[in-house]
């Protein structure tokens, strides 16, 4: 699993923290950071052939979030995570706008959303190692 | 012009038939056999089909499920020579239009035929007087255009949709296609997807929970459930809930409202559901991983978008597509694409479907330079490869009225001079590692290749394994 963290330019003490709680929880050369939106769009324009890679927004602002609307279309089909400010309706609203896989409030501990890469990670796993189809299995019966 | 088609033995049935039919200036054709029709039905497309329940080689009854399938399917009346109650039932629950005695009068087949054409009139009108906005999904193929159909009518009603097929089809683009379409369109489209979910935070995901609900809950969390209200909530890859949950998501379903994790309160949520799987949900309910009491309950509507290679006419169609979008998106590069290139992406089988496509398309734009022709080569070695290894399996053309070398001379080889060498590599390769059993120092020594070259042939070729 490739962790793609942005941590918006408006975040960097909360960023920081969470940055920290994510490399001590998974390999740290699996993580890379980008803290300018020029370089998260640069990457995200830049096409690769792998499902293994995972993007994490992390934004500390309602502003921040609006700023990042520009990127929906960019962020379309990937694996979105995204770590929000607080869970108020309007910023809730706008982050359903992302279609993220997950999303979670800035906090402390950050359990819950690890628990997900695990998860995350485990099906990277799984498919590289084949024990994942996406094909329908059909009844035979 | 209205199609339409006759299977029955009798020679003399279908005679009548086709003349009477003639007459009203339709195209009739007929078949004698149950296969010979069921060939010819999936061929082609009629309007109405009538079908005989004694055949020589099957039962036309058990016909009526099968034919149902067609992407445009005809609307069917059963044909019997004896009374048969049983028979009469089991056509009507199979969905077949009408069921006539082949003793009754011409008059009555022409009126059972005439309100039968009346009805597939009104739903093909009522079908085009709706357009939906499509949004991203591109795809012109009977196939794809029996979903559209089918996300019309889904659009235009509340009940829930379970959207099947495999990984990359597209099920959550056409979720929300019918979400842009529906009434729930004013209100949030929430996406759950259940693959990344671990078990102990479902519940808690899709009800919410309070602070202190249990161990790691560190704040209140508003659940998607109630996110949805109003809106839609898409659960992608329903199959992965948990049985437990399963139990109490049912109820939500039932009476729209439910306790968040942790709360004494109810609160109520009004949402339009839509899954969908690559699972067979049917397998897992026998298999007791999936309730069925669920699944009846999203299985009111079922659609099944199919996988690419089934719909090869849209590949062409869905690769310009996004060869032009992105470049306005992207970086405003062009591009003239080869009849070649087009030709390699339609014989490719993209086991991950469109998704593997686009990407395959984003891949291609970023390496090729701005204003340049795509042609084959442009391709990722793995889809080249895949081509070149089904060419060499088809049988070679010799056509002897142009023959000029020697009989005892190979010269079945259509493939051109590209073709030709990406085939000589292959099989250099192949049998350098065969014979070395896939020791690489051993082939680097024997081939000159430097390690880092060789796996990256290895790689290019698909030859790991060997």
């Amino acid at each position: 699993m490739n962790l793609i963290l942005f941590i918006h330019p408006d975040s960097p003490e909360t960023g920081e923290t969470f940055k920290k709680i994510i490399m001590q929880k998974f390999n740290v050369t699996e993580i890379h950071t980008i803290e300018t939106l020029n370089t998260f769009k640069s990457k995200l324009k830049k096409p690769t052939h792998h499902n293994n890679e995972v993007f994490i927004l992390f934004i500390d602002s309602c502003q921040g979030l609006k700023e990042l609307k520009s990127l929906v279309d960019l962020l379309d089909g990937k694996q979105l995570i995204m770590v929000l400010p607080d869970d108020s309706k309007s910023t809730l609203s706008l982050a359903h706008q992302f279609f993220p896989r997950y999303f979670t409030i800035i906090n402390e501990t950050y359990n819950d959303l690890c628990a997900v890469l695990s998860k995350i990670s485990d099906k990277i796993s799984d498919k590289i190692s084949g024990k994942i189809s996406g094909k329908i299995k059909t009844d035979k019966t | 012009m209205i199609k339409i088609l006759i299977i029955d033995d009798d020679p003399l049935i279908c005679k009548i038939l086709v003349k009477i039919f003639t007459r009203m200036d339709y195209e009739v054709s007929y078949s004698q056999s149950l296969k010979q029709g069921m060939g010819v039905i999936f061929a082609n497309q009629f309007d109405i089909v009538f079908l005989d329940v004694n055949l020589p080689d099957g039962n036309g009854l058990e016909a009526i499920k099968v034919i149902r399938e067609h992407p445009i399917a005809p609307e069917i009346i059963i044909m019997t020579g004896d009374s048969d109650p049983e028979g009469a039932e089991l056509a009507m629950k199979s969905k077949a239009w009408d069921y006539i005695q082949k003793s009754k009068s011409q008059k009555e087949f022409k009126f059972s035929l005439m309100r039968a054409l009346e009805y597939r009139k009104q739903k093909q009108t009522r079908v085009q007087n709706i357009t939906i906005d499509r949004g991203t999904i591109i795809g012109e193929s009977p196939l794809i255009s029996k979903c559209f159909e089918q996300i019309t009518i889904a659009a235009g009603n509340e009940l829930p949709v379970l959207i099947t097929g495999e990984t990359g089809t597209g099920k959550e683009r056409f979720s929300r296609v019918i979400h842009d379409n529906s009434k729930q369109s004013q209100s949030e489209f929430i996406v759950v997807d259940c693959t990344v979910l671990p078990e102990h935070l479902v519940e808690s995901t899709l009800f919410g929970h309070t602070k202190g609900a249990f161990t790691g809950a560190d704040f209140d969390r508003t659940g998607l459930m109630k996110l949805a209200d109003k809106g839609t909530l898409f659960l992608d890859e329903v199959g992965e809930l948990p049985l437990s949950v399963q139990k109490k998501f049912l109820r939500v379903l039932q009476e729209k409202r439910f306790r968040p994790v942790g709360s004494r309160k109810e609160i109520k949520s009004d949402f339009r559901l839509i899954c969908a799987t690559h699972r067979n949900l049917k397998n897992m309910v026998k298999e007791k991983q999936f309730r069925e009491d669920l699944f009846f309950r999203l299985f009111s509507m079922n659609i099944h978008l199919p996988p690419l290679k089934d719909r090869k006419n849209d590949i062409r169609t869905i690769a310009l597509h996004f060869l032009t979008a992105k470049e306005d998106l992207k970086s405003g590069k062009a591009y003239t694409i080869s009849k070649e290139f087009l030709d390699e992406l339609q014989m490719y089988e993209w086991p991950g479907n469109v998704r593997e496509l686009i990407n395959t398309i984003d891949l291609v734009r970023s390496e090729a330079i701005n204003g340049s022709t795509l042609f084959p080569h442009h391709l990722p070695g793995h889809i080249r490869a895949y081509n070149i290894r089904n060419k060499l399996k088809l049988p070679t053309q010799n056509d002897t009225s142009t023959m000029t070398l020697p009989p005892n001379k190979n010269t079945g080889n259509q493939l051109n001079f590209k073709d030709h060498i990406e085939k000589t590599k292959y099989e250099y390769l192949h049998e350098l590692l065969a014979d070395y059993k896939g020791n690489i120092n051993k082939a680097c020594e024997v081939s000159g290749l430097s390690k880092s070259q060789l796996y990256r042939l290895i790689q290019q070729y698909n030859l790991k394994g060997i």
